[in-house]
Formats: structure tokens, C-alpha cells, sequence
């Protein structure tokens, strides 16, 4: 009982400090684990039925892709590619057993080993890793929340720490949300202590009860004038997907469409 | 002199055949080491150069900081011509390199995919050669060949599990960013020696890859190789002042000395260390001259200051210890030589199966070497020891004959010492 009492001074104390340093009181920061979920589901459904355009400009070449997503559960995931004609029917497959690219012309499976899974994903600036990552920030990361000033806005700060040995390559990510409800605006992935590519999160769409950015932009950060731009079209949660569509005969059904 | 001098060796033939065997040995020794040590440093150069690097490589200085698939240049025929006829070149094949996913079944494995032209590329490298299953491509297509054909590495088939005849998939990230892929039949399995290609790369043909990367009409490197005997540097200069000449982007030429100082400095070392051994080699085999020469020397103290008191000059006496020395040293240079001489002519012809000292094949700096090496046999290998050798026996001489020459008459011949 005694000890109760001595931690309600201390954390008066503390408080009181922090109370002379601010002008204005910072509310209390929310649990982690709350924010995190909100991160990890941002996306997230049952199932899903998606179709977007992705932008991609590099020094060497522009292109626009125009891709139709499925996922279902928390493992399956199905990307194709519609357009451009030369291009129509190339697709990624994420399943229990890992990452899979979909030849068209060779009209073949070709699993992704994990040693490429650094490499860019169709020419773009997200790595197949990015794909394949589970969407569970907890399982690798170690997260931590703060309040950071931007612009006159005060946003939630997540810092994800990599766990020891988890097979992560950022040495940190830093999410900023919108203090409201969670909805992540910016991420910046580290390399060492210098930012190497930026993600903005725009265009908020309410969909299932929740705010949801319809657009990312990926910048690297040693690479000026290089960028990747993601844009929904369309996105509908809760729609039926047949779970044969993440198996190679399914997924040739919907890629030579 | 030379009558009296050889009369003299052979009052004591133990002695002086075993001084004589002990310098012919030690001839015979130092030309099949040496046979032995450029066995090595040719093969280790041969294996490095013969592969894959070639003796000089051109391509984008931009690729030379950076072996990414975009800096790759225009290879026209224009260009390969004015090179080819560059002096001292035998051989210029173009490459284009670029890393893609292979996949057989449910596996998968990333290679270095090498555009290659088939007939050009066996005469620039080893490769053709080294198919130890199926064939090499095959500079044409041939009638009725459906898929692409493909060469891999041996340890890159075994990961795949694939044989000869069997269909692969390729995904490549093109040059316009845009993904290519296709199906290929393995027409060949290489054992290179060198691990990296065993283990990462895929052969196609030029045309086939600069298709899928998007590519046509470029190349990433072009691999020189040069007539044998002419001197590289010399060839580099003349191939820097063609390619200076062309338009596009920059272009640099490096030997292979340049792409791989390491191995370079190696064997430069090797050579040097090769100087130690001989030093060490002929100060005992000098210290086995002098000793006979000395005891020799004082053995007959007394025959010599009567020779004097009989009117020979301590000069002449001298010259006669020296000839002895010289005569001793060159015959025993003579049988070293024809020892050496044999011996690494044997193992140049047959070669030397190093497994039967306890190696089974080794690996270096990622190339590996067979068991069996085949020994390199110049004039100069067999003459140099033996002429250095006689000249360590004059020195040898020097000595004993200066102190013959000076000995007092009348007590070393009434014994008073």
C-alpha cells in the first residue's frame, strides 16, 4: 500500500515537471499495443478486392502499371498485372509457402528465395520484401510511441525497433499517425541513423468503419527525382475470394484474363 | 692445369664425388622447384584469365564502379573490328551480365545470367570446353528448337535439380524496368573450376538475353584476349587509343592484372620468394665446396710449399685450387642440370598428381585447381642455376687458394706448424 502511494508521488513529480516545460499539457500517450494493431490492420480484411495504378519514375525510366489485387486471410495475396499489354498477366503470389512469381510467357511458378528477397519488385521502389513481410510489426519490432511536433501538428510518433536477430534490413522505421485515429501519414526506414526511403500515406477514403490513405508514395532518399506512386482505384473489403485463386491454376485463371 | 687440376679431385673420389653430388642435387632441385612454383603461378593466371576475366576487359566506366545492368554500351561491329584489329589481340567477345531468378519445379535459385556469343566465347574462354554434360550452345539456332537454350554452372544445375534436357523458367528485370521471362531447355552442365561460376552462372546467347534485358545491340563487357607471347601492356595501350577514339559513353580498358591486383601481387610475390630459396640453396651448396676445397687445401699443405720450393708461383698454385673448385662445380652444375632437366621435362610432359602428396585439388581465391599440374620448362630455368653455381664455385675457391698461396715454405715442410 505504501509503495502504491510512493509511485502516485512520483509520477506526480514527473508529471509536474513535464507540466512547467510545455506550454500546452500533451494528452497521455495511448497503449502501443492499440496503435500498433491499428498499423498492423490498416489494410487489412478478411479478404479484399483491389485495383490500382502504379506510378514508378526513376532516373532511367518511367512506367505505369495498372494492377489488380486479391487477398484473403492474413497469408494469401495475389497481385497481377493488367497493363501495360507487354507486361498483362505477370503476377506475384504470397502464400503460406512464400513468395511466388507468376512468368507468363513461360506460363510457370517461380518461387522468390529469400536472397532476393531485397530486390526491387517489378522495377519499382517497394522490395519483394515488402510484400512478404508479415503484417505483424510486433513479431519483429519492438515499438515505442512518443508525441512529435510537425508543422504546428502534434502527431503520435511509433518507432519500431528491430528485434535481436529478427530478419529485418531497416535499423529502424518511424510511423507518425494521426493522434485521432491512428492513420499512419508518413514512414521513415533507417539505415544506421540516415532516413533511406520515405512512404507518405494521402488521400483518406472511409472504408469498413476507418479511414484509409488511398494513395502511397515511396521516396528513396539517395536517389533525387525517383519515386513510386501507388493509387487505389478501387478497394472493397469483405468480398468473396475463392481460396483456389492463390494456387497456380487459380491464379493462371485470373492472370490470362 | 686442368689435367693436374682433375688428377688432384681424383686422388680423394669420395670426397670429391660427394661435393659433386651434393651440387648436382642441389641444381637438379632448384630447376624442378622452379618448374614446379611457374606450374602454379601459370595455372593460378590461366585459370583466373581463362574463365571468365580474360586478359583485358573493356566496358562503361560507369560499369566498372557499378556492375549494374544499366550500364551497359553499344557493342557495334564497328567497334569489335577496330579492337580486333588492335595488335597483339586474338579474341573479342562480347558479354552482356545481368543477375536473374531460375526456377525448375517448386525450386528457385538467383544466377548471373551471361549473354554469350557461343562460337566467339570459345575461343575467348575455357567455357566450351569445360561442358562436362549435354553440349555448348550452339552458335545457330538450330531447326525445330523451341525454347532458349541455356548452359549452368555445375553446383547451380545441382541446386535446381535439373539435368540436361530439362526446361527452366528465367525472370530478369530488363533494362526498361520491365520484368522478362521465358522458358529455356538445358542443353549443358560446365565444370569451370572457378566456384562463382560454378555456383551462380547461366550461359545463353547474346541475342537471347539482350531480347529479355532489353539490350539489343549492347554488351556489358568486352572480353580481349591476346596472341600469346605479346606483352599485355602493350596491347592495352593500343586498345585505350581505340576505344578513346569512339563516340558514346566513356569506356575503359583494364587488364587483368588491373581487375585483380590481388592475384596479381601474389604471384609476384611467389616469384620473389622464389629468390630466398635459391639464396639459401646455393650458400649450402657452397658452404659443401668450400669445406671439401678447405680440408683439401690443408690436407696438402705440404705438397704445395714443396711445389713452391720447386719453383711454382703461389699464382699458379691458386689458379689450381680455383680450377679444382670450378671443375668440381661444373660438373656437378652438368648433372644437375640433366637431372633437373629430366625430371621436370617428365613432369612437364606426364604432369605431377599432387594427391599423391595428400591434396585433393585445392581452391584459391575462388579458383579451384585440378591435383594434377603440369610442370613449365624454359632454357633459361635449367641454364641460370647451373651458370650460378659454377660462379658460387670459383668463389668457394677463393679462399683455400689464397691460403695455399701463402703458407710458409719452411715449416710446413719440416712439419713445424
Amino acid at each position: 500500500m505504501k509503495l502504491a502511494w510512493l509511485f502516485v508521488v512520483l509520477a506526480g513529480t514527473f508529471g509536474g515537471a513535464r507540466h512547467v516545460c510545455a506550454a500546452e499539457p500533451p494528452p497521455r500517450l495511448p497503449e502501443v499495443k492499440q496503435v500498433v494493431d491499428r498499423l498492423n490492420d490498416l489494410y487489412r480484411a478478411d479478404s479484399s478486392h483491389a485495383r490500382m495504378t502504379m506510378k514508378v519514375v526513376t532516373e532511367r525510366y518511367r512506367r505505369e502499371l495498372t494492377l489488380e489485387a486479391w487477398t484473403r486471410g492474413k497469408d494469401d495475396a495475389l497481385v497481377v498485372v493488367r497493363a501495360p499489354a507487354r507486361e498483362a498477366g505477370a503476377a506475384t503470389l504470397r502464400s503460406e509457402e512464400g513468395l511466388w512469381t507468376y512468368a507468363p510467357r513461360a506460363d510457370q511458378l517461380v518461387r522468390i528465395p529469400s536472397s532476393l528477397l531485397s530486390d526491387d519488385w517489378m522495377g519499382s521502389h517497394f522490395t519483394n520484401d515488402d510484400l512478404m513481410r508479415e503484417t505483424d510489426f510486433l513479431k519483429d519490432y519492438d515499438a515505442s510511441l512518443a508525441w512529435h511536433e510537425e508543422g504546428g501538428q502534434r502527431l503520435l510518433q511509433v518507432t519500431l525497433a528491430p528485434k535481436p536477430k529478427a530478419p529485418v534490413v531497416w535499423s529502424r522505421v518511424v510511423f507518425l499517425l494521426d493522434p485521432g485515429d491512428y492513420m499512419p501519414l508518413r514512414a521513415d526506414y533507417f539505415d544506421g541513423a540516415k532516413i533511406v526511403r520515405t512512404l507518405s500515406y494521402a488521400d483518406p477514403h472511409p472504408l469498413a468503419g476507418r479511414r484509409i490513405p488511398f494513395t502511397m508514395v515511396m521516396v528513396p532518399t539517395d536517389k533525387p527525382g525517383e519515386s513510386t506512386r501507388v493509387e487505389y482505384q478501387d478497394l472493397k473489403f469483405g468480398v468473396k475470394v475463392d481460396p483456389s485463386l492463390f494456387t497456380q491454376r487459380g491464379l493462371r485463371r485470373v492472370a490470362k484474363r | 692445369m686442368i689435367r693436374l687440376a682433375l688428377r688432384n679431385l681424383a686422388r680423394n673420389r669420395w670426397r670429391s664425388g660427394l661435393t659433386l653430388g651434393g651440387v648436382a642435387v642441389a641444381v637438379a632441385m632448384l630447376i624442378w622447384s622452379d618448374g614446379l612454383m611457374e606450374a602454379f603461378l601459370v595455372t593460378m593466371t590461366e585459370s583466373a584469365t581463362a574463365m571468365q576475366l580474360g586478359d583485358l576487359r573493356i566496358e562503361s566506366e560507369a560499369h566498372a564502379h557499378d556492375s549494374s545492368v544499366y550500364n551497359a554500351f553499344t557493342a557495334s561491329p564497328a567497334l569489335l573490328e577496330s579492337v580486333r584489329r588492335v595488335p597483339g589481340v586474338r579474341t573479342v567477345a562480347p558479354r552482356l551480365l545481368t543477375f536473374g531468378l531460375l526456377g525448375h519445379k517448386t525450386r528457385s535459385q538467383g544466377a548471373l545470367v551471361l549473354g554469350v556469343d557461343p562460337a566467339i566465347e570459345a575461343q575467348a574462354s575455357d567455357v566450351a570446353k569445360s561442358v562436362v554434360a549435354g553440349t555448348w550452345l550452339s552458335p545457330r539456332v538450330t531447326a525445330g528448337e523451341r525454347e532458349r537454350q541455356v548452359v549452368l554452372g555445375q553446383d547451380l544445375a545441382s541446386l535446381l535439380a535439373v539435368k540436361v534436357g530439362d526446361d527452366l523458367v528465367v525472370m530478369l528485370q530488363a533494362a526498361d524496368g520491365t520484368m522478362g521471362d521465358d522458358r529455356l531447355r538445358l542443353v549443358g552442365i560446365a565444370r569451370t573450376g572457378t566456384s562463382d561460376l560454378d555456383r551462380q552462372a547461366a550461359w545463353m546467347r547474346l541475342g537471347d538475353v539482350a531480347y529479355l534485358a532489353a539490350l539489343e545491340g549492347q554488351a556489358h563487357e568486352l572480353v580481349v584476349r591476346s596472341e600469346r607471347g605479346v606483352a599485355l601492356d602493350h596491347v592495352a595501350t593500343g586498345i585505350r587509343a581505340v576505344i578513346a577514339a569512339g563516340a558514346g559513353p566513356k569506356l575503359v580498358a583494364r587488364t587483368w592484372k588491373q581487375l585483380v591486383p590481388d592475384l596479381h601481387q601474389m604471384i609476384e610475390l611467389s616469384r620473389n620468394s622464389m629468390i630466398v630459396l635459391y639464396a639459401i640453396v646455393y650458400f649450402i651448396a657452397a658452404l659443401g665446396i668450400l669445406n671439401a676445397q678447405r680440408m683439401s687445401a690443408l690436407e696438402r699443405k705440404r705438397e704445395f710449399a714443396v711445389m713452391m720450393s720447386v719453383g711454382v708461383t703461389p699464382a699458379r698454385l691458386g689458379t689450381l685450387v680455383i680450377v679444382e673448385s670450378v671443375l668440381l662445380a661444373s660438373m656437378g652444375a652438368v648433372l644437375g642440370a640433366l637431372l633437373g632437366w629430366g625430371l621436370s621435362a617428365y613432369h612437364a610432359h606426364a604432369g605431377l598428381d599432387l594427391a599423391a602428396l595428400g591434396s585433393q585439388g585445392f581452391t584459391f581465391a575462388g579458383i579451384s585447381f585440378h591435383s594434377r599440374i603440369y610442370f613449365v620448362l624454359r632454357p633459361g630455368m635449367v641454364v641460370l642455376p647451373a651458370v650460378a653455381v659454377l660462379g658460387v664455385g670459383a668463389l668457394c675457391g677463393l679462399w683455400p687458394a689464397l691460403a695455399s698461396s701463402r703458407i710458409k715454405l719452411a715449416s710446413t715442410i719440416s712439419g713445424r706448424l
